[in-house]
C-alpha cells in the first residue's frame, strides 16, 4: 500500500501482538469507546473512573469484612451453643425410664457418634447468704466427656473428681456468688419447696465445688451449673429416669436431615429428637437478622456510590453530546451507543466488586495484625482482650455473601449507567452535533 | 473529472423547524445533484441552513418534502433501500466539522480508526490506511499523541484523515476552516482538496472563504433556504 512505511506493531499481521491488542481488535466499537472512556490512551484512569471505582471498591470490601467477621462470630456462638447441648436431643416432654432402649437402638446408628443422658432444671443456690437460681444439668461422668467438651471447659477441676456430693459452677456464677474450688454451696430444689408447702422441715443438700468452668459463651457461663446425673434423679425423684439424651453426630452429618429421620423412626414412640437449631431457633434468627439488617445499612455505602456514578455519567453525556453526534453520523446505531455508556457502569461495577473482593480478602487475612496495631497504637491492647473472649477475631467466608454482593454491586452500578445512557440512546444526531 | 455516476441526487427538498417561535421553512425546493468524484461548494450567510442541507442528505435529519437518493438507492426514514441508515453510512460518507469532534480519550491514530471501527471491523489492511493518511496529512509518527495537546490545524488533519479512512464515496464538510488561522485554513482547504481529488471521492465544501469555493468545480450559493447554482 502506497505510502506505508511504517508497519509497527499495531498490525496482527506483523506478528508483534499482544493478547490484549488482539480483544481491542475484535471488539465492538461502543465497547471499546466505553473502555476508553474510563482508561483513555496515554493515561492510566480518568479522574471519573478512578473515584468511581473507589467508591465501590471501599462499599464491596466493607459489606464483605463485615459480612465475614459477623458470619465469624455467629459461627463461634452457634458452635458454642452446639457444643453445649449437644447436636440433638431425644426427650419424651417428661420423664424418660426407657432411655437405655433408646439409647442401644442408636447405637448401630452410623451417624452417631456419642450419646449422653441428662436431666435438667432450675434449682435454687445459696453461698454466704448469696442466692442464685442457675439451670442446673445433671450429667453421666462416664459418657458427657464424648458428647460435651466438658474436660476442655473446666478452668480449674476434673469431670472425673465430680461426684454426687459435688457441683460444677460456670465461672460467672461462680464469680457472683464469691465461690472457689472447695467451697460449700446449699441447694434446694422445686421439690423441696413442694414438701415446704406441706409444712416439712425444709433442709438443703450441701454441695462442694469440685470445678469451675467456662464455655466462652455468656448466657451459659452467667447461669449454669452442672451435678451428676445421680444426684439429679434424687433431687428430682426421677427414679432411675432421665429428662432425654444428647446425641453426638459424626463430623459433616446434617443435623436437620439426620433429626428428621430419626424422627419417622421414633413415630410409634412417645420420643421425639430436636436439634439443637431449633431448641434455639431465636438466637440463630436473631444472629441472621442482625446479619441482614448490616447488609442492607452497609449496602448504601454501594448504593450512593452507584448515585454518584449515575450523575458522572449523565454529565459527561450532556459535556460529550457533540461527540455522540458524531458517532452517530459516523455510522453508530444511537442504541449502540446507549449500550456503550451502560458499559461503564458495568466496568465500573465490575472492577470496583473485584478490587473490594481482593481487598476484604487481603483485609481479613491480616485482620488480626490490623486490630493489634490498632490496639496498640490506642494503647487499649488489654482492654481489648477483657473485652472480647476471642483474642483472634473469627471470620467465616460464605461462597453466597460474595456472590450476592458481587450480584448486587453489578446490578446498582448498571442501573446507574442506565440513566446517563437513556439519555444518550435519545439524542437527535442534528441536534447533538448543533449544540454548544 | 465527474463522471455520469450519481452519488447523491435530491430533488424538491424541503425542511421546515417548528419552535415555539412558529415554523420556519430552513430549505425551500432544494435539488441537488453530485457525481463520482465531484466537487462542489455551498457559500451563504449563517442561518442560511447550510449546515441543514448537509444534515439531510446525510440523513442525519428527516426531511419534510422532496426525495433523495444515495448512488439511486432511495433514502428515508431512518433506511436506504429498505436498510438501516447508519452501518451504511459508515461506508458511504466522510464528514469534517468546523470544530473537529475528536474523541479527546483516544490518540491521534485510534481516533482515525474509529469511524473504521465503527464501520465494522479494524483490520491491518485498514490499519494500514490510517498509517497512509497519517503520513499524507503531514503528521507520520504522531500515532500516538493525544489530539488535546495538538494545534488547531493538526486537528483538522486528523479529522480529514479520519473522513477518508473508510474511502467513502462522499464528504461533506461544514465549514472545515472555520476555526483556523488564514494560513493554516488553507493548508488545510489544500489537503482536503487534493485527498478527494486523488481518492476520487465526491466533495460537497460548505465555507465562507470565496477563494476556496473557487476551488471546487461547481459553486452554489443558498440564500434563506433557496439554493442558487452559480458557477
Ligand atoms: N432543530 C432546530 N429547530 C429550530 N430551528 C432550527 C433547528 N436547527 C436549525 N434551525 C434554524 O434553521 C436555520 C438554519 O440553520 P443552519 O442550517 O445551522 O444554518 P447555517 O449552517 O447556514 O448557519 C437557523 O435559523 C437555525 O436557527
Ligand atoms: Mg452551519
Amino acid at each position: 500500500m502506497k505510502g506505508n512505511k511504517t508497519p509497527r506493531s499495531y498490525s496482527i499481521l506483523n506478528g508483534h501482538v499482544l493478547p490484549a491488542d488482539i480483544i481491542i481488535f475484535l471488539m465492538p466499537w461502543y465497547l471499546y469507546h466505553a473502555l476508553k472512556q474510563l482508561f483513555p490512551s496515554g493515561r492510566f484512569f480518568s479522574f471519573f473512573s478512578c473515584v468511581s471505582i473507589i467508591g465501590v471498591t471501599l462499599g464491596v470490601m466493607v459489606l464483605l469484612i463485615v459480612q465475614s467477621v459477623m458470619n465469624g462470630f455467629g459461627h463461634e456462638i452457634r458452635k458454642k451453643v452446639a457444643d453445649f447441648n449437644g447436636d440433638v436431643r431425644i426427650m419424651n416432654g417428661g420423664i424418660m425410664y426407657n432411655w437405655k432402649e433408646v439409647r442401644d437402638d442408636l447405637e448401630s446408628n452410623p451417624a452417631v457418634k456419642a450419646m449422653a443422658p441428662y436431666a435438667g432444671g432450675v434449682l435454687m443456690l445459696q453461698h454466704r447468704r448469696i442466692p442464685a437460681f442457675p439451670i442446673v444439668k445433671g450429667v453421666d461422668i462416664l459418657t458427657e466427656g464424648d458428647v460435651v467438651p466438658m474436660r476442655d471447659y473446666l478452668q480449674s477441676g476434673k469431670l472425673e473428681d465430680l461426684d454426687d456430693d459435688g457441683i460444677f459452677l460456670s465461672i460467672g456464677l461462680a464469680q457472683s456468688i464469691g465461690a472457689y474450688e472447695g467451697s460449700r454451696v446449699e441447694v434446694y430444689t422445686p421439690l423441696m419447696l413442694e414438701r415446704m408447702q406441706r409444712d416439712e422441715i425444709l433442709l438443703p443438700r450441701e454441695l462442694t465445688v469440685r470445678g469451675i468452668y467456662k464455655t466462652g459463651y455468656g448466657t451459659y457461663d452467667t447461669n449454669t451449673i452442672v451435678v451428676t446425673l445421680r444426684l439429679m434423679q434424687e433431687l428430682w425423684s426421677l427414679g432411675n429416669g432421665v429428662h432425654g439424651i444428647s446425641v453426638k453426630l459424626d463430623e459433616g452429618v446434617d443435623v436437620d436431615t439426620f433429626t428428621a429421620n430419626l424422627n419417622k423412626e421414633l413415630v410409634d414412640s412417645p420420643a421425639r429428637a430436636v436439634s439443637w437449631i431449633e431448641t434455639n431457633r431465636d438466637l440463630l434468627f436473631i444472629l441472621q437478622l442482625e446479619k441482614t439488617v448490616m447488609f442492607f445499612i452497609i449496602i448504601f455505602i454501594i448504593i450512593v456510590a452507584s448515585f454518584s456514578i449515575a450523575i458522572a455519567l449523565t454529565m459527561s453525556v450532556v459535556r460529550k453530546t457533540r461527540e455522540i453526534g458524531l458517532l452517530v453520523a459516523m455510522g453508530a446505531r444511537p442504541s449502540k451507543v446507549a449500550v456503550g455508556f451502560m458499559t461503564q457502569g458495568v466496568v465500573i461495577g465490575l472492577v470496583g466488586a473485584i478490587l473490594g473482593v481482593g481487598g476484604a480478602l487481603v483485609a481479613l487475612h491480616f485482620r488480626n495484625d490490623v486490630v493489634r496495631a490498632l490496639a496498640k497504637i490506642t494503647e487499649s491492647e488489654a482492654a481489648f482482650l477483657r473485652f472480647y473472649q476471642f483474642a483472634d477475631i473469627p471470620v467465616y467466608y460464605l461462597i453466597s455473601d460474595f456472590v450476592l454482593v458481587v450480584v448486587f454491586t453489578i446490578i446498582l452500578t448498571t442501573l446507574a449507567g442506565l440513566i446517563p445512557a437513556l439519555k444518550a440512546g435519545r439524542l437527535k444526531p442534528a441536534d447533538a452535533l448543533r449544540s454548544e | 473529472m465527474a463522471d455520469s455516476t450519481s452519488i447523491l441526487r435530491a430533488e424538491h427538498l424541503s425542511k421546515v423547524f417548528t419552535s415555539a417561535a412558529g415554523t420556519i421553512e430552513v430549505l425551500k425546493d432544494i435539488n441537488l445533484e453530485v457525481s463520482q468524484g465531484e466537487s462542489l461548494s455551498i457559500r451563504g450567510e449563517s442561518g442560511s441552513g447550510k449546515s441543514t442541507l448537509l444534515n439531510v442528505v446525510s440523513g442525519l435529519e428527516t426531511m419534510d418534502a422532496g426525495t433523495l437518493a444515495w448512488k439511486r438507492k432511495s433514502v428515508a426514514k431512518g433506511k436506504v433501500g429498505g436498510r438501516p441508515i447508519e452501518p451504511i453510512r459508515a461506508g458511504f460518507i466522510g464528514f469534517v466539522f468546523q470544530s473537529y469532534y475528536l474523541i479527546p480519550e483516544l490518540n491521534a491514530f485510534e481516533n482515525i480508526l474509529m469511524a473504521a471501527r465503527l464501520k465494522g471491523k479494524v483490520t491491518s489492511q485498514i490499519e494500514g490506511r490510517a498509517r497512509e493518511l497519517l503520513d499524507r496529512v503531514g503528521l507520520a509518527g504522531r500515532e500516538k499523541q493525544g489530539t488535546t495537546q495538538m494545534s488547531g490545524g493538526e486537528r483538522q488533519r486528523i479529522a480529514l484523515a479520519r473522513a477518508l479512512v473508510n474511502s467513502p464515496e462522499l464528504v461533506l464538510a461544514d465549514e472545515p476552516t472555520g476555526n483556523l488561522d488564514e494560513n493554516t485554513g488553507e493548508v488545510v482547504m489544500g489537503l482536503l482538496l487534493d485527498l478527494c481529488k486523488q481518492e476520487h471521492t465526491s466533495l460537497v465544501l460548505v465555507t465562507h472563504n470565496p477563494e476556496f469555493a473557487s476551488q471546487t468545480e461547481s459553486e452554489y450559493f443558498l440564500h434563506s433556504g433557496v439554493l442558487e447554482k452559480r458557477r
